[in-house]
């Protein structure tokens, strides 16, 4: 799973969003590291609408315009917990060798 | 609708039409929000002046080429066309595959590197090339040895794509190494040559995730195949002193696609199942041996010296004729049988319900 793709996933894990709702939410959850192009984030929407991950949740007018709201499915949920649970997994491996080896001591000079 | 909309709106038609009917009201949306602002003035001023910038039409430009050739449960239209591109990028790795392996088969054989049962003629010395010239031919025709992997790699799956812009850059590196060794001037062909290579890492983007594995069967008996045509052709014509064979490689390749233009209209003539990417990628590939084919005549016009046949320039203009034929004859049908295939899926349709 791809980075944006799981972010955006993780976006839409507590209420639906309409697009720029997500640009925005993945800005806050990135920490300001990703910031989704409009093509971007409907390439990676597309493809979890395909793969079953997202679905349309509502229509609401917003200054004039039509915005579409989308949601997490049952089967989005499921698989963000499993590729959260993978990368915590590999986190914690990381973490516990950084422990295990500290850095070498510095040489002192001769 | 202010400026700003309209010029979005422009950069959108390079998505598909089935896919903007779709979504573009919402991509629309969620721009004119991202660059809204609380300022009044400058709001005006964003409105009449303002233009997505070119990361967001960059990435507008990577959604088209995905959608159109690299989406997975792409409509049916789409669909042929992503397999018209990996057809292509797969006979273009195994002309260079087949190439290389030849090429470096004779410069090894030249150098007395490789024992065969004939000897080896002694080549003479070009006028005006330095010294370690042979030495520069026989590390280009090594270099070219990278697309065997890169071929290779490709058939067995998407794990060894790397390989192929690896083989891009080092044979364009060797290429021109040897123009500026050898003081040769920058040919038309070298230009086409090196533009195929550099454009070929992008079809890549044509073996997406859900891509069905390549024919690995097929692929291999092409390269055994292409192997032999090359390696007799090598054998019957190419000699190491002028003039060269009146059949010159961009002949050969010409000749090649003409004779599968010809084989895949027969079949469907006859009402054998072909597939429509076939017909795409043979219109591609048709284009492409005629390019060559106008780029090599445009340097035997330019440099009008000694060194070929005077059968080779009769010759090359009859093949551009005759390529072109085909090409124009092969593209017409494509695009016959391309419109009839659906451009939306059934998934688009119901999403576009759904939504709507």
């Amino acid at each position: 799973m791809t980075e944006p793709a799981f972010l955006i996933l993780t976006a839409l894990v507590d209420q639906a969003r309409h697009g720029y709702g997500i640009v925005g939410e993945v800005d806050g959850l990135s920490g300001g590291r990703v910031r989704l192009k409009v093509g971007t984030l409907y390439g990676v929407l597309d493809r979890l609408v395909s793969d079953g991950l997202v679905e349309p949740d509502r229509d609401e007018v917003h200054q004039g315009r039509l915005r579409h709201y989308f949601r997490l499915t049952d089967a989005g949920r499921r698989s963000l917990a499993v590729e959260a649970e993978r990368q915590a997994a590999n986190a914690r491996t990381a973490l516990d060798r950084l422990q295990s080896w500290p850095p070498a001591s510095p040489r002192r000079a001769s | 609708m202010t400026p700003i909309e309209q010029r979005y709106r422009r950069v959108l038609r390079m998505l598909p039409k089935s896919y903007r009917e779709v979504w573009e009201d919402d991509m629309v949306a969620t721009f004119l929000a991202s660059v809204e602002t609380d300022d009044r003035e400058d709001a005006e001023y964003v409105a009449d002046y303002g233009r997505p910038g070119w990361p967001e039409v960059l990435s507008i430009a990577a959604l088209a080429i995905r959608l159109r050739i690299g989406s997975a449960g792409a409509p049916a239209r789409y669909a042929a066309w992503s397999r018209a591109i990996r057809f292509c990028v797969l006979a273009v790795l195994l002309v260079h595959a087949t190439a290389g392996v030849i090429a470096a088969a004779m410069s090894l054989w030249l150098a007395g590197l490789l024992p065969l049962p004939v000897a080896a003629p002694q080549v003479p010395e070009p006028p005006g090339y330095p010294e370690s010239w042979r030495q520069a031919y026989l590390f280009s025709a090594l270099v070219g040895l990278l697309w065997v992997p890169a071929f290779f790699g490709l058939i067995r799956g998407r794990a060894g794509r790397w390989m192929v812009p690896a083989a891009a850059v080092a044979t364009v590196a060797a290429s021109t190494a040897i123009v500026s060794i050898t003081g040769q001037p920058f040919t038309a062909e070298f230009c086409f040559t090196n533009l195929i290579t550099v454009l070929l890492p992008l079809g890549l983007a044509a073996f997406h995730r859900g891509a069905p594995p390549v024919s690995r069967r097929a692929w291999l008996v092409a390269f055994g195949m292409s192997t032999a045509v090359m390696a007799g052709y090598a054998l019957l014509f190419i000699r190491p002193e002028p003039p060269l064979p009146p059949l010159d490689w961009a002949g050969l390749w010409c000749l090649v696609v003409v004779i599968a233009i010809i084989v895949h209209l027969a079949r469907r003539a006859l009402g054998r199942p072909t597939d429509p990417a076939w017909t795409a990628a043979l219109t591609i590939l048709a284009v492409t041996a005629l390019g060559m084919r106008l780029a090599t005549l445009f340097d035997y016009f330019r440099f009008a010296a000694t060194g070929w046949h005077p059968a080779t320039v009769p010759l090359a203009i009859a093949e551009a004729v005759v390529v072109a034929a085909a090409a124009a004859w092969i593209a017409f049908v494509s695009a016959r049988t391309l419109s009839r295939l659906p451009a939306t899926t059934a998934d688009a349709a119901a999403w576009s319900t759904t939504i709507r």
